[in-house]
């Protein structure tokens, strides 16, 4: 029983935290995000465990982990509102060439960040160029150039 | 394209939903960044407070009680986390010429373990109120007992710390302690 709640327990805290932690906190990362993460994991595998280290217990966490995961995704899927909430939506940052500045602020986007996105995924080199920069909800930065620039 | 790029937007157009490349609900999408401040404020609130110890070890924690002959006292964690071992320094003086008598009330010995005890007692004894640890008279006028702890039982923990047996009704503290899952 405790193996299951520990599970859960840590698996909401994640969920939330990362949720809080905003989209682009881990979106594009750097090496050092990328050692914060592995220190993260280090820490939550204590909690996950226990002092129990047999076999079992370590299948009962992840086998709970797995099923709470698909639980939710199927939830997701029936509850319309759950996914968007849990999940957010893209977010339209330019348009037309324009950045919607209001929104890249509050958002954590600088618009270099969106201009590297434009140059690493479709070459392109002005803002001017580009139709509509979406913020995806996995914090990616999607670039649809003009038609003369397709 | 000059002026499209200097052109500095009005709050209520960048508001307004757009439909084109994607559907956006942005009262949904301003809900969730306040949501995601206010969670930024209680992560560094949660930070805080556990530099003050609200979570074991600090000094919202730290905890010193007598009972009001002096004779006992008892130093103390008021929170503890599951697995996590503590201290816990208990002063006793002597009722009598002869040793000394440390009851622990049941309440605490369900929730903690006790990984040892430095002075070692000559003995423990039981009875259905809990256990007792029996010292040799000490050297100076008072004892000091350290206990290592471990709390195995998340929550509110109250215990009973008695110098002689319960049936004296000697000096006596009651302990508020809390354990953290």
């Amino acid at each position: 029983m405790d193996a299951v709640l520990r599970a859960a327990a840590i698996y909401f805290f994640l969920l939330i935290l990362f949720r809080l932690a905003g989209r682009r906190t881990f979106a594009e990362m750097t090496s050092f995000d990328f050692v914060l993460l592995l220190v993260i994991g280090e820490a939550t595998q204590q909690a996950l465990l226990g002092d129990d280290f047999s076999i079992t217990n370590a299948f009962i966490v992840i086998v709970a982990l797995v099923v709470i995961d698909i639980v939710f995704s199927l939830a997701q899927s029936r509850v319309p509102g759950l996914g968007k909430f849990f999940n957010g939506e893209p977010m339209i940052v330019v348009e037309h060439g324009r950045p919607l500045l209001q929104r890249l602020k509050r958002a954590r986007i600088s618009v270099d960040d969106v201009l590297g996105a434009a140059r690493e995924t479709r070459g392109l080199e002005h803002i001017g160029q580009i139709k509509f920069a979406v913020l995806e909800p996995n914090g990616s930065i999607s670039i649809i150039p003009e038609d003369e620039w397709r | 394209m000059a002026t499209d790029r200097n052109h500095r937007s009005d709050p209520l157009d960048e508001w307004a939903d757009r439909d084109y490349p994607v559907a956006e609900d942005m009262a949904f999408q301003r809900l969730s960044w306040i949501i995601e401040r206010s969670g930024w404020a209680v992560m560094v609130v949660l930070v805080i407070a556990a530099l003050a110890g609200a979570f074991s070890s600090g000094f919202i924690s730290g905890a010193t009680t007598s009972d009001p002959s002096g004779a006992l006292t008892v130093e103390y964690e008021r929170f503890h986390r599951t697995g996590a071992s503590d201290v816990m320094q208990i002063t006793a003086a002597p009722l009598s010429g002869d040793g000394i008598l440390l009851h622990l009330d049941a309440g605490f010995l369900r929730r903690f373990t006790i990984e040892s005890v430095t002075p070692e007692p000559r003995e423990w004894r039981g009875d259905e109120d809990g256990a007792a640890m029996v010292f040799p008279a000490p050297e100076g006028r008072s004892l000091t007992v350290h206990l290592a702890l471990r709390p195995e039982r998340a929550g509110r923990a109250t215990s009973r710390i008695m110098l002689g047996r319960p049936a004296d009704h000697g000096p006596a503290v009651e302990l508020a302690m809390f354990v953290y899952p």
